[in-house]
């Protein structure tokens, strides 16, 4: 993720064209007027994405359907229509809570995610615009070399760090809290750095000049001019941030075992639910469950991830 | 525009409500009163269930004062590590696959040693004696060259055939015992061609190649003692070459010679399972346990593969309760003449008590009641027919066994001559699964089942035997052995 | 205030920051993240070093291998002692596959799921029929939990489950097929292969549109009156001027050699016949032996970064005069 953030970074000077993108979508536009072979190509590729595309929608819908069954009658038929409705899955669902999820139930890993990647994407986001801003336009001693440093790092793959993470991070006491996790996620010069870094070098500086004369300190100004300038950028790359540490799985697995998040608690409910018991359906509905906050994100937000992706990159 | 505002309200509400509810749950034991001790349990959620632990937490409590609180758990072992390493809340803990010479080893694991020295109460005996034999043998350890208990057997246990009572009743079939009437019941069973409720057809066996291919083990493993003997399957335990050097300890792998019979052994289910595809449910390789356990209990299958906790889980996923009655059969023997064996399934389970737990001396009173009669008598009852690692001979079941043939399975079963496959070699507990009887606790019944001709006995036995030697420099490394 | 700041010559927009509210001010704003990177990327980089040249002495501790020296090897035996066991274990049929398994990567990411989405990636932009619509699908990968996208297609493929189901009730009798499905080793292992390339495309499909669609409108519009065929389109004008976001998914691809862990864990467990370096990293890590997964993760850092750093490169070079 990083490292397209750094080759895409030049692109994003091009903000203008893509404006200009929208024009692309015009209806009767010379560019999407297709004849014979091509036409026929065109057909064939549409079938292809809409079979990629069942693929996809079928086994979600297979699960929303089974989710309203006893484990008995999916058992006997996962494809027949439920009957009766056991919307007490979906209660069971909610209720379910044991020590292998620490005893949270479903609400409380929603919250434990708000509070972990929601405090982790604030501190990442205030952070990183507070780096790229001054890395972008003042120039002080040492500057070349964190801009160089923190390219190198997101240049060089480096595999296996967890165990040393790990050791430092128990030294440190920052285990099984949740300021650890939110401690890891608060770094500064990620791609998010990058991200900002670039709006901000292209952002004018007259409006910093005219703030000094009226007298404002740069504190100020950074808050009060830049920040709701910067307000674009800052919300996508919070949307993505976000997305990218709510499904995380890896950090809260390890560091926070005893008060899981969703992204890992629905693995432990998975554990005892499906492996100890059988019990598809009930998993089934947890499944559901999980999917309404991620996919209302997605709904309300969808132009600022669409628009923005290009630049950033989601979490892969 | 405005819609998708309020939306936003509405989740930002919603997401603050959440966030309070998780805030507002903190763990419990840190906010209890400071002079209250309270003893924290936490046991593995398997096939024992938590009757029998909340029950004696609850008669211990009544009995002592001392306030218990109990937590089971599928995970524990994830965290386990980490729990006795930096201090976790319990104080007691239960499960398999307890890696405790290790934690032992770290400094991790209190000794237990005047636990095992004290009296039990209501009887002569110490906790010591009252254990099943070999029990003590296997807990102790060897740390900066002192030797201590470190931890407690759980269970003693017993695996092989559970049975359908009613249907082998009704078709007039002999229980079997020796392996020849076992492969002629099964042939009888597939030419009966009967079906059951739902007009499925009526084979020999259910199992679960998905999770649970590992309860085969159970018959197998007898099987390998009956036609080994003890005495070189605890020579193979030691896992030192032919010279007695940790060097070539793969040596106890070679099919040829000292793995001889366990190959032998693998070809006997090989023939009765593998190669006779009509003796098990159509998916059985890959059937996850609640199919399997269906398949049971819907008459589908005779017999099921399984270990002492079959009537607690069979009952649990089938609503509390099955329309036959069963019972486990001794596992029918190599030939007539053969030794009965009883293989204790789950022997090494365990029973630990951290060291850095502010609460020893409760955990050690808890460990001692454990041991009392009215307690394994209980646990019998409440755990349905598994019973603790102690001695039974002199507790009276009778209440129990009178309307439950599977009680008394167990417990005849439990009586004939014991053998548990633990190894005190160092790479067996270091080097996390590599050196089983299974090297790697990679499998091959599920996957001789899918594909019979590639996972002959022979290939099996030479994969196993490579495969040792292949790694063995580098466990004995890992081991600290080289 | 102002005079403090000079304007700096050149286009370059750069502050001279020499007064000391400024350099205040400047300092603060760096503090945390500066503070931050050092230790969590300085600090667990160097004590990974460490951790590859440490291992337990007899009471557990972790000690430096150098120390439990016994002078009876030479002393670079002893000092290396963690990579002796990491290449002993090459040899170990139990333990090599994670390195076969993981290499497949390579060409799982980069030669089959990139060059598939390039193409798909062509369509998209081109507006093929609901393509709006289509990119929601591409983007639903990258918004759900792996957890759930794993067990979505486990369980349909498992018996009993969707696709068995529905080729039965087509009256395909396909039962042992997908009972033996996730039984023998290398179906398992096409298992995690095929869902790795089914959830990794719709990943690689929006980076590329996203870096087609800043192609200029006029080049395309030329194309298109010239009468260039879609083919000739694709390889002589989309592909170059799409580079940039290949290379970056190239070398994603050549990590995902490394990073390749959760897939298998959630579909196969913890299982040789599927096991990666990724997923040998995170299970050995939460044990008690942080040495061993920390030597290999630095030895696969020194083999990796140069072969990777290269290949970026020697891609940049491709299309060196494409910059637009």
């Amino acid at each position: 993720m990083t490292g397209a953030t750094y080759s895409l970074l030049k692109v994003l000077r091009k903000k203008a064209d893509d404006r200009k993108a929208d024009s692309y979508s015009r209806k009767h536009d010379i560019l999407y007027k297709r004849h014979g072979g091509e036409k026929a190509l065109f057909v064939v590729m549409g079938i292809l994405f809409a079979i990629f595309a069942v693929t996809f929608i079928l086994p979600f819908l297979w699960i929303l359907m089974n989710s309203f069954k006893s484990t008995k009658g999916f058992a006997m038929d996962s494809l027949a229509w439920p009957d009766p409705f056991q919307w007490a899955n979906y209660k069971n669902a909610f209720e379910f809570s044991n020590s292998a999820t620490g005893n949270y139930n479903f609400l409380q890993m929603l919250g434990m995610s708000v509070l972990v990647a929601g405090g982790g994407t604030l501190a990442t986001v205030l952070t990183s615009s507070c780096a790229a801003w001054v890395v972008a336009k003042y120039r002080f001693p040492g500057r070349n070399l964190i801009f160089g440093v923190v390219i190198f790092s997101l240049i060089v793959p480096i595999v296996g760090a967890l165990p040393s993470q790990i050791q430092l991070m128990r030294s440190l006491h920052l285990t099984d809290t949740v300021i650890g996790c939110i401690f890891l996620y608060s770094g500064g010069f990620g791609s998010n750095f990058l991200l900002l870094y670039s709006f901000f070098k292209n952002l004018s500086w007259t409006y910093v000049e005219a703030a000094k004369i009226d007298g404002a300190s740069d504190f100020r100004i950074f808050v009060q001019i830049i920040l709701p300038m910067a307000k674009g950028p800052m919300v996508a790359v919070t949307i993505l941030t976000l997305i990218g540490l709510w499904n995380d799985y890896l950090t809260p697995s390890i560091y926070l075992p005893k008060q899981p998040t969703i992204a890992y608690g629905i693995y432990l409910m998975q554990s005892t639910m499906v492996e100890t018991k059988g019990q598809y359906p009930l998993f089934f509905a947890t499944i559901v469950l999980t999917m309404i906050p991620i996919i209302l994100i997605f709904v309300l937000f969808n132009k600022t991830i669409m628009e923005n992706t290009s630049v950033g990159g989601l979490k892969g | 525009m405005r819609n998708s505002k309020k939306i936003k309200r509405v989740a930002l509400a919603l997401a603050l409500a959440t966030f309070l509810t998780a805030c507002g749950e903190d763990n419990p034991k840190g906010s209890g009163g400071s002079n209250e001790r309270e003893l924290w349990i936490c046991a593995y959620d398997g096939g024992y269930g938590k009757e029998w632990i909340n029950n004696m937490a609850e008669s211990f409590q009544k009995k002592t004062g001392i306030s218990v609180h109990v937590d089971v758990d599928t995970t524990i072992l994830d965290r386990i590590e980490t729990n006795l390493k930096n201090g976790g809340d319990y104080d007691i803990y239960m499960s398999h696959d307890i890696n405790w010479r290790n934690y032992a080893a770290q400094g991790w694991l209190a000794d237990l040693d005047d636990v095992y020295s004290a009296q039990v109460e209501g009887s002569s005996k110490t906790f010591e004696q009252k254990l099943v034999s070999g029990a003590a043998a296997n807990s102790k350890f060897e740390v900066n060259g002192e030797e201590h208990y470190y931890k407690v057997c759980y269970t003693q246990g017993a695996g092989g055939f559970v049975y359908n009572i009613d249907m082998f009743k009704e078709n007039n079939w002999k229980v079997p015992t020796t392996y020849d009437e076992l492969v002629n019941l099964c042939k009888t069973i597939v030419d009966a061609k009967l079906t059951n409720a739902a007009h499925k057809k009526v084979v020999p066996f259910a199992w679960s190649g998905s999770d649970r291919q590992y309860y085969w083990d159970y018959p197998v493993f007898e099987w390998w003692a009956q036609k080994a003997g003890l005495e070189k399957i605890s020579t193979i335990l030691e896992y030192k070459g032919p010279t007695g050097q940790y060097a070539d300890g793969y040596e106890m792998y070679n099919p040829e010679t000292y793995y001889k019979e366990f190959v032998e052994a693998y070809k006997m289910w090989w023939d009765l399972v593998a190669n006779t595809p009509e003796n098990s449910t159509s998916t059985a390789r890959s059937d996850n346990l609640g199919k399997a356990q269906m398949a049971f209990a819907n008459g589908e299958a005779a017999m099921i593969p399984y270990a002492q906790w079959a009537k607690y889980e069979l009952e649990s996923t089938n609503e509390g309760k099955l329309d036959f009655q069963f019972a486990m059969m001794k596992t029918p023997k190599v030939s007539a003449s053969s030794e009965d064996y009883n293989y204790l399934v789950g022997f090494g389970d365990s029973v630990v008590v951290p060291s850095n737990s502010p609460n020893i001396d409760l955990a050690k009173k808890f460990l001692s009641y454990m041991a009392t009669d009215q307690c394994c008598h209980d646990f019998v009852r409440d755990a349905k027919g598994a019973f603790l690692a102690f001695d039974y001979r002199d507790i009276d079941l009778s209440d129990l066994e009178q309307d439950d043939p599977y009680v008394k399975s167990i417990h005849e079963k439990l009586s004939e001559n014991n053998f548990a496959l633990v190894s005190k070699n160092p790479i067996t507990y270091l080097t996390t699964n590599k050196v089983m009887p299974w090297v790697n606790n990679d499998y091959y019944y599920a996957k001789a089942a899918s594909d019979p001709s590639s996972n002959q006995a022979s290939t099996v036995g030479s994969k196993i035997y490579e495969a040792a030697k292949s790694g063995w420099a580098s466990w004995c490394r890992s081991a600290g052995l080289a | 205030m102002v005079s403090a700041l000079s304007r700096h010559s050149g286009e370059r927009k750069k502050r001279k920051a020499n007064h000391w509210a400024v350099y205040l001010f400047v300092f603060l704003m760096l503090l945390y993240p500066v503070a931050h990177f050092c230790l969590m990327w300085f600090g667990v980089n160097i004590n990974s070093i460490f951790l590859a040249f440490k291992r337990p002495n007899d009471s557990g501790v972790l000690t430096w291998t150098l120390s439990l020296w016994d002078g009876k090897s030479s002393w670079l035996e002893a000092l290396f002692y963690n990579f002796k066991t990491l290449f002993m274990g090459f040899s170990d049929k139990t333990q090599y596959p994670i390195y076969v398994n993981s290499l497949m990567y390579f060409v799982i990411s980069c030669l089959i799921t990139l060059p598939i989405s390039f193409f798909f990636s062509y369509f998209v932009f081109k507006k093929v029929a609901g393509s709006a619509f289509f990119k929601v699908i591409f983007y639903l990968p990258s918004i759900l939990p792996l957890l759930i996208l794993c067990m979505a297609y486990k369980y349909s493929l498992s018996p009993g489950g969707l696709i068995p189901g529905l080729l039965t009730a087509m009256g395909i009798d396909c039962e042992a097929f997908f009972a033996d499905l996730f039984i023998a080793s290398e179906s398992k292992r096409w298992l995690v292969w095929i869902f790795c390339i089914w959830a990794g495309i719709g990943y690689d499909v929006i980076l590329l549109t996203a870096g087609m669609s800043r192609i200029p409108r006029d080049i395309l519009e030329s194309c298109k009156m010239d009468g260039v065929n879609p083919f000739r389109e694709f390889f002589k004008i989309i592909v170059p001027l799409t580079w940039p976001t290949f290379t970056t998914l190239f070398i994603f691809g050549m990590m995902s050699v490394f990073n390749v862990t959760f897939q298998p864990f959630f579909l196969t467990a913890v299982d040789t016949d599927t096991e990666t370096i990724g997923l040998y990293i995170y299970n050995a890590s939460r044990g008690t032996g942080l040495h061993e997964p920390a030597t290999l993760g630095l030895f696969c850092s020194l083999i990796g970064a140069p072969v990777i750093l290269g290949a970026r490169s020697l891609l940049n070079r491709c299309f060196k005069n494409v910059g637009f």
